[in-house]
C-alpha cells in the first residue's frame, strides 16, 4: 500500500501525504526552530512537544494509510516513509507492541547540529523519537500517546551512534487532537492580479514538480547546499504555535521575544535555502533564462515557494529596494492556527515573515547574483546590516483576516 | 560584574537585528523581559542564569571583569 497525494486543488499550492500536509524544509530552519524551542524549554514547561508533535503527526499520518493492510507491512513502510522524506534511516526490527530499541543512521537533525556547528550535551533527534513512537503506535491500531520513546545515543552530542529506546506506556498519554489540512479557505480565494513581471509561473510550477526532491538510499536528501526534508507542516505548527501560546500565556512580556526568535528562524530558512536555490544549477537552468531586471529575481523566487506546499504567494507590490508587500492564500501556519486555537490577536505566520525580509536581503542588501558564499558571516552582514530588511505580518488569519499579508522595509537600527 | 554590564557587553558586541535575536533568546533563556531592566530580579541566582546564558549563546562576549 503506498501513501497517496490527496487530490488538492492545486490553487491552493499546499501538498499532501495521506491525511497531512507536508512542507520543503531544510536543515537551517530545523535546527534553529529546535534551539528556540529548547531554548524556551529551559523556563517554561513546554514539556515534549517535539516528541508528542511528531507523535501526533505521524500517527495521524500512519493510521490512516495502515488501514486494511497487513501488520508485517507497517513498520517497514513506516521506515521508507522516513528515509524518502530525508530523515535518515531507521531499523524498526527490534520493536514489539512493548516497545523495544531501533538505531538510527544519517539522522537528518543530528547531522544538521553538526553541521551547523553545534556541540550539544544533550541528544538531537526528538522528531525520530515521536516519530517512531507514533508510527509503533498506528502499527499496532494503539491510541497515539501508547509509546514514549527516548533517544539514548546520540551522533549530534559526540556518540558513536542515535539509538532509540523505545517503552509502552502503562495508561496511554493524551496528546492534542491532530488537525490535519486545517483551516484552508474554502473556496480558495480567486488570486488578485500579481504585479506584472517577466516570470513564467506556471513552466517553473512544471519544472520545479519535476525535480527528483526524495531522500537518497542514505536516507538524505541533499539539494540547492542544504540538506532539506520533505516535513510535516503540523509538526512545525505544533512547535511554533504551541510554544508562542505557552508564552503569551505565562509571561507575556516575553511575547516579541518568542515572535522574533521564530521569524528568525525564517530568517535562516531563507538565507539558506532560497539563497541555496538562487545560486543552483536548476536556478539558472530554468528561471534564469526568464530574468530581464533585478525584480524579477524576487519573482521567480516567489514561483518556486509557490512549489514548496506553504500557499499561495502572490507578489502584490515590489519597490525595488525599498518595499515587498507579499500576499499568502491559505499559508500552513494561519491553517493550523486557526484550527488548532481558533481566531487570536495576534499575527502567526513567522516562517513567511522571515522569509520575506529574507528574499530582500538577499537580493537588495546582499547580491544573490553574484553567488556569495552562504555562510555565517555572509549571513551576519546582510541580515544584520545598518539597512537590512525586516518584514511585518501587517494581516493574517489567524487574527480574522481574509488572507496574511507581509510588508518588508528597511529597518534603521 | 552586574546584570545591568552584562547586559551592556552584551550589546555592545552585536549589531542590528543580530542583537535583537541574540536578546530575544536570552530573554526567553532567562525568563525575563529586558524591556525594562529596572524589573529584573535583584538576586545572584538570576546574575548566575544570565551570566549561563550569555557564555552557551554568545562565547564571542568577553565576561571578564575590566581591569
Amino acid at each position: 500500500m503506498t501513501v497517496q497525494l490527496s487530490p488538492l486543488p492545486t490553487d491552493h499550492h499546499l501538498a499532501l501525504l495521506g491525511v497531512e500536509p507536508v512542507i520543503f524544509h531544510c536543515h537551517h530552519y530545523n535546527v534553529v526552530l529546535q534551539q528556540s524551542i529548547e531554548d524556551v524549554a529551559t523556563q517554561f514547561p513546554v514539556g515534549s512537544i517535539e516528541h508528542d508533535g511528531a507523535a501526533i503527526v505521524a500517527h495521524h499520518q500512519l493510521s490512516h494509510a495502515f488501514e486494511g493492510t497487513d501488520r508485517g507491512d507497517r513498520l517497514p513502510f513506516a521506515a521508507e516513509y522516513f528515509r524518502l522524506r530525508g530523515f535518515g534511516l531507521l531499523d524498526l526490527g527490534g520493536l514489539t507492541d512493548q516497545g523495544g530499541t531501533v538505531s538510527l543512521r544519517n539522522s537528518h537533525y543530528a547531522l544538521g547540529f553538526k553541521t551547523r556547528g553545534v556541540q550539544r550535551d544533550a541528544p538531537a533527534c526528538k522528531f525520530a523519537c515521536g516519530y517512531v513512537a507514533g508510527a509503533l503506535a498506528a502499527a499496532h491500531d494503539l491510541p497515539a500517546g501508547s509509546f514514549r520513546a527516548t533517544e539514548t545515543s546520540c551522533v549530534a552530542r559526540g556518540d558513536d551512534g542515535c539509538r532509540i529506546s523505545v517503552e509502552r506506556l502503562p495508561t496511554p498519554a493524551e496528546l492534542a487532537e491532530p488537525v490535519g489540512l486545517g483551516a484552508v479557505p474554502e473556496p480558495m480565494p480567486p488570486r488578485p492580479a500579481p504585479v506584472p513581471s517577466h516570470i513564467d509561473e506556471q513552466a517553473i510550477a512544471a519544472g520545479v514538480s519535476s525535480l527528483p526532491l526524495a531522500g537518497n538510499e542514505e536516507g538524505l536528501l541533499p539539494a540547492f547546499g542544504v540538506y532539506l526534508t520533505q516535513h510535516y507542516a503540523n509538526y512545525y505548527n505544533h512547535l511554533s504555535a504551541g510554544t508562542e501560546k505557552l508564552i503569551r500565556d505565562k509571561a507575556p512580556s516575553l511575547a516579541a521575544a518568542v515572535a522574533e526568535v521564530l521569524g528568525a528562524a525564517g530568517h535562516v530558512c531563507a538565507f539558506n535555502t532560497f539563497g541555496g536555490i538562487m545560486k543552483s544549477p536548476e536556478w539558472y537552468g530554468l528561471v534564469a533564462p526568464m530574468l530581464r531586471e533585478s525584480s524579477d529575481w524576487i519573482y521567480g523566487i516567489v514561483a518556486v515557494a509557490n512549489c514548496f506546499g506553504w500557499g499561495r504567494w502572490t507578489v502584490m507590490e515590489l519597490v525595488e529596494g525599498e518595499r515587498l508587500v507579499v500576499r499568502v492564500d491559505a499559508s500552513y501556519e494561519s491553517n493550523y492556527a486557526l484550527a488548532a486555537h481558533g481566531v487570536g490577536d495576534y499575527p502567526t505566520c513567522h516562517l513567511v515573515r522571515g522569509g520575506v525580509a529574507g528574499l530582500m536581503n538577499l537580493l537588495y542588501v546582499g547580491d544573490i547574483k553574484q553567488k556569495p558564499t552562504l555562510d555565517q558571516a555572509y549571513y551576519d552582514e546582510i541580515f544584520s546590516g545598518p539597512e537590512s530588511f525586516q518584514a511585518v505580518e501587517t494581516k493574517c488569519r489567524s487574527k480574522g483576516d481574509d488572507y496574511c499579508e507581509f510588508v518588508a522595509t528597511r529597518r534603521s537600527w | 560584574m552586574s546584570t545591568e554590564e552584562i547586559l551592556a557587553r552584551v550589546r555592545a558586541h552585536y549589531p542590528g537585528a543580530r542583537l535583537h535575536f541574540v536578546l530575544a533568546r536570552l530573554q526567553l533563556r532567562v525568563g525575563h523581559s529586558f524591556e525594562d531592566p529596572s524589573q529584573l530580579p535583584n538576586t545572584p541566582e538570576f546574575n548566575a542564569t544570565l551570566r549561563r546564558a550569555v557564555r552557551e549563546l554568545c562565547p564571542e562576549v568577553d565576561l571578564e571583569p575590566a581591569r
